[in-house]
């Protein structure tokens, strides 16, 4: 509850800021605050194996870690944000706010024990994301996304309503463990509209990380949003979606799990395999990155089918260790962007020559997405790999296998493009301060975690 | 302690490469790679053939995983070390004359491929064998990518996905055996105690050799790997056809032999017959070749089908033939590749019919030219003879009919060999001056001829190291099939 309340007091303050035209205070407020989060948030005070206020929210080890990984990634954003938003923006202190308040949200999602609770949570993350999607305010596709996301997001609320209520009016109760209670009680026997409740709710969450047949919206949203919104919604938003889902499944619905499996299963091995198809002749690089992003929710939705010992852990190792070669990435579309000016692929080119650290920093980002050892990615696929072949998920499996190899074809394109050394790429604008720290952090967890992925692996333990 | 050294001094050495600049790079790999020459050399000296597994270093690295850092060497996996590190410093020497472009990230990036070949050797624990075994991948990618001479773009993508495909299908399958173990492990003896279902065991072999038939290459796998060969610049090829290609095949005799053996009985003959025809294509192309470069990349493609053919009868004689073919088939490619890479130094083409009469003008070169040819065509008293001697002869236990299908490939290697030879070096001279070899040059040669002038005249050097290995192998697998 610790990080809510800091990072909720911080976004208000950020606004202030704004009001009083304190531009340049603005940041470095908001980055103390968020730190102070990330440290409170791993504070013994902060857990509580217990539901607190009347079994709303429950900080146990999964909400930390969550938690953790959301304000790590939001700060390394926010310090990129600084190049983004060097000369630009008016509404500094709003961005930065609203930026906390949505971080906010995901951490109510992933720490709610309670259906309404998780609503909330859902709303506080997603209405600031509309916002900020279409915060570019003179560029139409910006205002294109912010309109998409905000209709098809709050229509798909609906379902999350419909299907709390159906829930709620069979079960009796909107708390995560008298849910389990019932489901494990009633021994296979639920009633369809309990059934129908349940379905519901999961179509929320296939919406919100964006798996196929309810992807339609990413693609556009993710390319007409600023560069920085998008590394958000692609690692905060998605890495909140999942531990929501996850949680919903571990703490609510685990007993009927021969329900849902099946439906996530098909719609697992249908995600990965229309991302990554779908990537595959893309050149915009935001868009490249938004199949690439579904593509990467199949192989999560991998881990979901049948949950193990170690579920909690490889999803969450994989969302941290995707975010942060998507950071990277975007890291270094920044100046690819800003000094070439192209939105596609091709403003990479010829990278290596003129910058060599950022065409090695762009090369193990996207060796990491694309899964090749010894870098933090594989690890990644390899525990949800594992852990879905120790449930018999053979078949699957081998989808997910073949899968990557297509996901080859693509990343290794955008690297291909950053060392082609006929052409030469415009000398880079010299860096701002934080910029090159954020990539350091990047690499070194990259390479770190795939050496040692203990670190995270284990932290369930 | 040596094995470690011998693994991660040229891994940690590369990474720092890439980042430095500068012509310092070229001697700074040079001397690292002559350093794990010389440890290669001294585990040769301290290794005691009939003690098995030595040189052992065992760490938990994820215990929760059931994963430990654990390698090591015995007979069969020293001789593959002593390749690798013997080699590479030859490879590295051969390219100074190039200045490749960004030297740092050149040399690091052979550098890590040496180290990562040496880590597929020596690893004994199979998820740490995966992870050298794609490591070794990335920078044969960027070597191709950077440094290749035509349609470099599209040559090392599919290089790389080939090769990709085929590994993440064994991937799957790892992590399958891994599993049969409760809690899983990827320890070797523990992957070795596995017993599996004739039907699991199918699709595991399949799996492996989906990956390895795809890096030897053998044949109907085998169509990124001419052009490849032929693109990538001189030291790249030398790296992929004189050691990359060896991981497959040692592969094979490491993990797919003791761990599915029931089913590669069961599936020997379809498997060798595909292979030995696989040689006999590729010779039959060979023969038609124009280019020199692609020439000796198909003529790879038989040697090696005939090693892997080899091993697959799984009698002794065919995998202490293939060690022996492994060793002499890299020393004759880095050979056979260097005289393309002084060719088109020289004369900027491969191009056969544009080339002749060098003898004349470079007695040294058609010296060098000659004998590598020689020990390429397996002339008794050359590296290459008792290899394919004994290769054929156990083709020849198993189906003289196979035999005679590979014994045609051989026959049809000394054709395009000297036909090549006949066409560069005899005949009339194009267009004038050819000079011959600088020392540098000799000094490449040199360890060339005089490793396949000595392997030719003392197999038992190779066959002493790798004998009670191989027996014990063979032991174990008889063992596996008798108790299924």
């Amino acid at each position: 509850m610790i990080p809510i309340i800091i990072l909720s007091v911080a976004g208000v303050l950020s606004m202030f800021i704004g009001a009083f035209k304190w531009k340049k205070a603005a940041l470095p407020v908001v980055l103390l605050t968020g730190l102070a989060a990330l440290v409170a948030n791993f504070l013994p005070e902060n857990r509580s194996e217990v539901p607190q206020y009347s079994g709303m929210i429950q900080f146990d080890g999964f909400a930390v870690n969550f938690s953790g990984v959301l304000i790590l990634v939001t700060l390394l954003i926010l310090v990129l944000s600084r190049r983004y938003y060097k000369d630009a923006a008016e509404h500094l202190g709003d961005i930065y706010a609203l930026f906390l308040f949505s971080l906010v949200g995901g951490i109510i999602m992933v720490a709610s024990n309670n259906l309404v609770m998780f609503f909330v949570g859902i709303e506080i993350l997603s209405i600031p994301l509309y916002i900020l999607a279409a915060s570019e305010r003179n560029n139409l596709l910006s205002n294109e996304a912010g309109l998409k996301y905000f209709l098809l997001g709050s229509f798909i609320t609906v379902f999350l309503l419909l299907g709390t209520v159906l829930v709620y009016g069979i079960t009796g109760s909107f708390e995560f463990d008298k849910i389990y209670a019932f489901l494990e009680q009633s021994g296979g026997s639920i009633p369809v509209l309990l059934r129908m409740g349940i379905l519901l709710i999961i179509i929320t969450f296939i919406f919100k990380i964006s798996a196929a047949p309810f992807h339609f919206w990413s693609p556009d949203v993710y390319q007409g949003s600023p560069a920085v919104i998008m590394a958000f919604m692609a690692t905060v938003a998605k890495t909140a979606a999942f531990g929501g889902f996850l949680r919903f499944i571990n703490y609510a619905i685990a007993p009927v799990s021969e329900m849902y499996a099946p439906i996530i299963a098909v719609l697992a091995g249908l995600t990965m395999t229309v991302g990554n198809l779908m990537a595959l002749n893309q050149t915009n690089l935001k868009r490249l990155l938004a199949f690439s992003s579904i593509a990467n929710a199949g192989y999560v939705l991998l881990a979901l089918v049948q949950l193990g010992d170690n579920s909690n852990s490889s999803v969450l190792y994989y969302l941290l260790v995707y975010s942060i070669a998507n950071v990277l990435t975007i890291g270094v579309y920044l100046t690819a962007k800003e000094t070439t000016g192209l939105d596609n692929i091709e403003g990479l080119r010829g990278l290596y020559k003129s910058n060599p650290p950022l065409a090695f920093c762009l090369a193990l980002a996207m060796l990491s997405l694309a899964g090749i050892p010894p870098l933090a990615g594989f690890v990644g696929k390899y525990a949800i790999f594992a852990d879905a072949m120790q449930h018999g998920q053979l078949v699957l499996v081998i989808i997910a296998a073949l899968n990557s190899a297509i996901g080859i074809f693509y990343y290794f394109r955008v690297m291909m493009m950053a060392f082609q050394t006929q052409e030469e790429f415009p000398k880079a604008i010299p860096h701002v301060v934080g910029y090159s720290a954020v990539l350091i952090v990047c690499i070194l967890a990259l390479l770190g975690l795939g050496i040692m992925p203990n670190l995270v692996l284990g932290v369930f333990k | 302690m040596l094995t470690s050294i011998l693994l991660f001094l040229p891994i940690l050495g590369g990474l720092l490469l890439l980042l430095a600049k500068g012509s310092q790079a070229k001697w700074i790999s040079f001397a690292l790679s002559l350093v794990c020459g010389g440890i290669s050399i001294a585990m040769c000296a301290g290794f005691d053939p009939q003690l098995g597994m030595q040189f052992v270093a065992e760490l938990p690295w994820l215990p929760n995983l059931g994963i430990s850092y654990h390698v090591g060497v015995d007979g069969i996996s020293l001789v593959l070390v002593l390749l690798t590190n013997l080699l590479c410093p030859v490879i590295f020497w051969s390219t100074f004359k190039q200045n490749p472009e960004h030297p740092g990230l050149h040399y690091g990036m052979l550098l890590i491929m040496q180290g990562a070949m040496t880590g597929v050797f020596v690893s004994l624990d199979i998820f740490l064998y995966y992870i050298f075994w794609e490591l070794a991948l990335i920078p044969a990618y960027f070597l191709v990518l950077l440094y290749g001479a035509f349609e470099r773009n599209r040559i090392a993508m599919k290089f790389f996905l080939y090769t990709l495909v085929g590994s993440l299908l064994m991937l799957v399958a790892i992590i399958y055996l891994s599993q049969q173990n409760s809690p899983a492990s990827f320890d070797i003896y523990d992957i070795y105690g596995v017993r599996l279902t004739p039907n699991a065991q199918l699709l595991v072999l399949l799996a492996f050799m989906s990956a390895y038939a795809i890096k030897i290459p053998i044949f109907p796998f085998h169509t990124w790997q001419p052009d490849t060969y032929t693109s990538a610049s001189s030291g790249t090829t030398m790296m992929l056809s004189g050691i990359m290609l060896k991981m497959g095949l040692y592969s094979i005799i490491r993990w797919v032999l003791p761990i599915v053996p029931g089913a590669v009985a069961a599936n020997q003959n379809w498997m060798i017959w595909i292979i030995v025809i696989g040689v006999a294509y590729a010779s039959l192309i060979a023969v038609q070749q124009k280019d020199l470069k692609r020439l000796f990349a198909y003529a790879s493609i038989a040697h090696v089908g005939l090693i892997a053919a080899g091993i697959l009868t799984m009698t002794e004689s065919g995998l202490q033939g293939s060690l022996l073919q492994m060793l002499s088939h890299g020393i004759n490619a880095v050979g056979l590749f260097y005289v393309c890479a002084i060719l088109s130094d020289r004369k900027g083409t491969n191009d056969i019919a544009a080339l002749g009469g060098i003898r004349r003008l470079a007695p040294w070169f058609a010296t060098a030219y000659f004998v590598v040819l020689l020990g390429t065509v397996a002339l008794p008293l050359t590296n290459g003879f008792v290899g394919e001697f004994l290769l054929l002869s156990a083709l020849f236990q198993k189906s003289w009919v196979w035999s005679l299908v590979a014994g045609s490939g051989v026959i049809l290697g000394a054709v395009y060999m000297l036909k090549s030879y006949q066409g560069v070096m005899l005949g009339k001279e194009n267009n004038g001056t050819f000079a011959d070899l600088d020392n540098q040059e000799k000094g490449v040669f040199l360890p060339i001829v005089i490793a396949i002038v000595v392997f030719g005249l003392l197999p038992s050097l190779i066959t002493h190291l790798s004998g009670p290995a191989i027996e014990q192998l063979l032991q174990q697998i008889n063992q596996a099939i008798q108790a299924n």
